[in-house]
């Protein structure tokens, strides 16, 4: 029998995690952690006790007290996030090794044990000063990525795109009149390239912004959903690359959202072969704050869909 | 014999007017007999250094040249210029050679503009700008951050950095290491 299995209570004070089920392909799960919500110093050093040496050895060169406490939010997230989708039994979210890729991107080492098979689960993190965000999907990769919705660029927004972005994306800004508004495209469609790159893990350089274009497209051809269904058809978000002719970038799905009223989020993923071109993503988002709450904010006003063929 | 030799040093000569096209004359003997010099070493290793030298005075005297110096209009005097009627040429090439040659900038000073241009991100606390400082670890700033501070220091260098090399500068002295070592950097 496998040790692991029964290490249940790690420790005195946290109550065990509450088991998760796998998402379904073409599924995301979104977690988030808002860190101005979390004040206890005794939960902030139970999560501390979660993290493997090192990182908490990275969280503490962290220069002053609110990137300290974001890391190790962030990290504490990732691992009982992952921890909890245990399909055998539950494990130990301290337990949990990571690495990166050859490109940088965080990925879950899983151990080669007897009777253990571990969940073919990707993630991807993202934070800003006011959230942390975990994307969880099966199977196939994922990239996300928040930003304030708030949030002000130093440079003008236009010389920024044409330095950055393709040129079709400069003309859609462009042409956009209002500031306020042209910021605010500007801030998603950051969010989605961003979300694009790390779904990719290849790294910045391997991908560089301008070499693709993300565009909206209304869906002409609506896909009949059974009534009861909450499927939201905004224009579907495309990518198109315009380096690498012989990699179709259209077997990657996006999704536009604002979360909890304050964020813009981008979620990109790979497109299940089995489960069809034209199937819409299937969302479900939580709220949560480890061993303490999770909120299933799904279908309410914290998630609306700005973008993609989404179905909560 | 004689004949090719002199031939051989006016061309030379001329080729580095054609470069600087205001040096006086005892600037360009000195420089071409560094050149001479720098042609003459065998070793990669020595050469490499002379040529860094030679960079370094040249990047002296253009600094101390350049502030004297005005663009020659076409027809001025052409009979009194002895490359009068070069004028044109001469700006043009002298353009392209400026963005070809340049000049290395010192280490310390693009210190100093690096650190001042991130301290001005509103987003960053000056009293952790340090040059050791990481600005993910150490200031806060996120991926959108970064980019920023490249435009910034794009702006500030006057020279592009490519995607592939901004994606390494992650730290104040990576970006110094990497302006300091471009020779395009102004």
């Amino acid at each position: 029998m496998n040790i692991r299995c029964f290490q249940r209570n790690f420790s005195a004070a946290l109550p065990p995690l509450v088991p998760l089920q796998l998402p379904s392909p073409m599924e995301t799960h979104l977690w988030y952690i808002m860190p101005d919500e979390v004040k206890n110093s005794a939960l902030l050093n139970q999560y501390s006790e979660l993290l493997s040496s090192c990182e908490r050895e990275s969280v503490s060169r962290m220069s002053g007290d609110q990137l300290k406490k974001r890391a190790l939010l962030a990290r504490a997230l990732v691992r009982t996030t992952i921890a909890r989708y245990q399909t055998n039994c539950q494990m130990n979210p301290r337990s949990l090794r990571f690495r990166k890729n050859l490109y940088g991107k965080p990925e879950v080492e899983w151990r080669n044990e007897d009777n253990f098979s571990p969940p073919p689960l990707h993630f991807n993190i993202s934070h800003t000063s006011t959230m942390i965000a975990c994307g969880v999907t099966v199977n196939v990769p994922i990239g996300i990525d928040i930003e304030e919705k708030q949030r002000r660029t130093k440079n003008n927004i236009i010389a920024f795109a044409q330095r950055y972005f393709s040129p079709y994306e400069v003309k859609v800004l462009t042409a956009i009149s209002d500031p306020e508004v042209q910021r605010q495209e500007f801030i998603k469609l950051w969010t989605l390239k961003e979300a694009y790159v790390k779904a990719l893990g290849k790294g910045f350089s391997a991908v560089p912004f301008k070499t693709f274009t993300i565009r909206f497209r209304d869906t002409t051809m609506r896909n009949f959903h059974p009534p009861g269904s909450s499927v939201s058809e905004e224009s579907d978000i495309v990518v198109e690359s315009s380096e690498d002719p012989t990699n179709p970038a259209n077997n990657w799905q996006c999704a536009l959202l604002e979360v909890a009223g304050s964020h813009y989020g981008a979620i990109c993923m790979e497109k299940d072969r089995i489960a069809g071109e034209n199937a819409p993503m299937k969302l479900t988002v939580w709220k949560t704050v480890p061993f303490v709450e999770d909120v299933c904010v799904s279908g309410t006003d914290a998630v609306l869909v700005l973008g993609g063929i989404i179905e909560q | 014999m004689l004949k090719q030799k002199v031939r051989r040093r006016i061309r030379h000569r001329f080729l580095i007017f054609i470069r600087f096209p205001t040096l006086s004359y005892q600037s360009l003997t000195f420089l071409t007999a560094k050149r001479k010099r720098l042609l003459q070493v065998s070793s990669r290793g020595k050469r490499r250094e002379l040529s860094i030298e030679m960079a370094a005075v040249r990047g002296a005297l253009l600094k101390h040249l350049r502030v004297n110096a005005t663009p020659l209009p076409l027809l001025r005097n052409p009979k009194t210029t002895p490359n009068g009627i070069f004028n044109v040429t001469f700006n043009a090439v002298r353009r392209f050679s400026d963005e070809v040659m340049g000049s290395f900038l010192d280490k310390s000073e693009v210190t100093d503009r690096v650190v001042s241009v991130v301290k001005n991100f509103q987003k960053v606390d000056p009293s952790k700008v340090t040059p050791n400082a990481h600005f993910q670890k150490d200031l806060g700033l996120d991926s959108l951050d970064t980019v920023e501070v490249v435009m910034a220091l794009e702006e500030e260098f006057g020279f592009e950095i490519p995607d592939n090399e901004a994606d390494k500068i992650s730290t104040i002295n990576h970006a110094v290491e990497f302006i300091a070592s471009h020779p395009q950097a102004k």
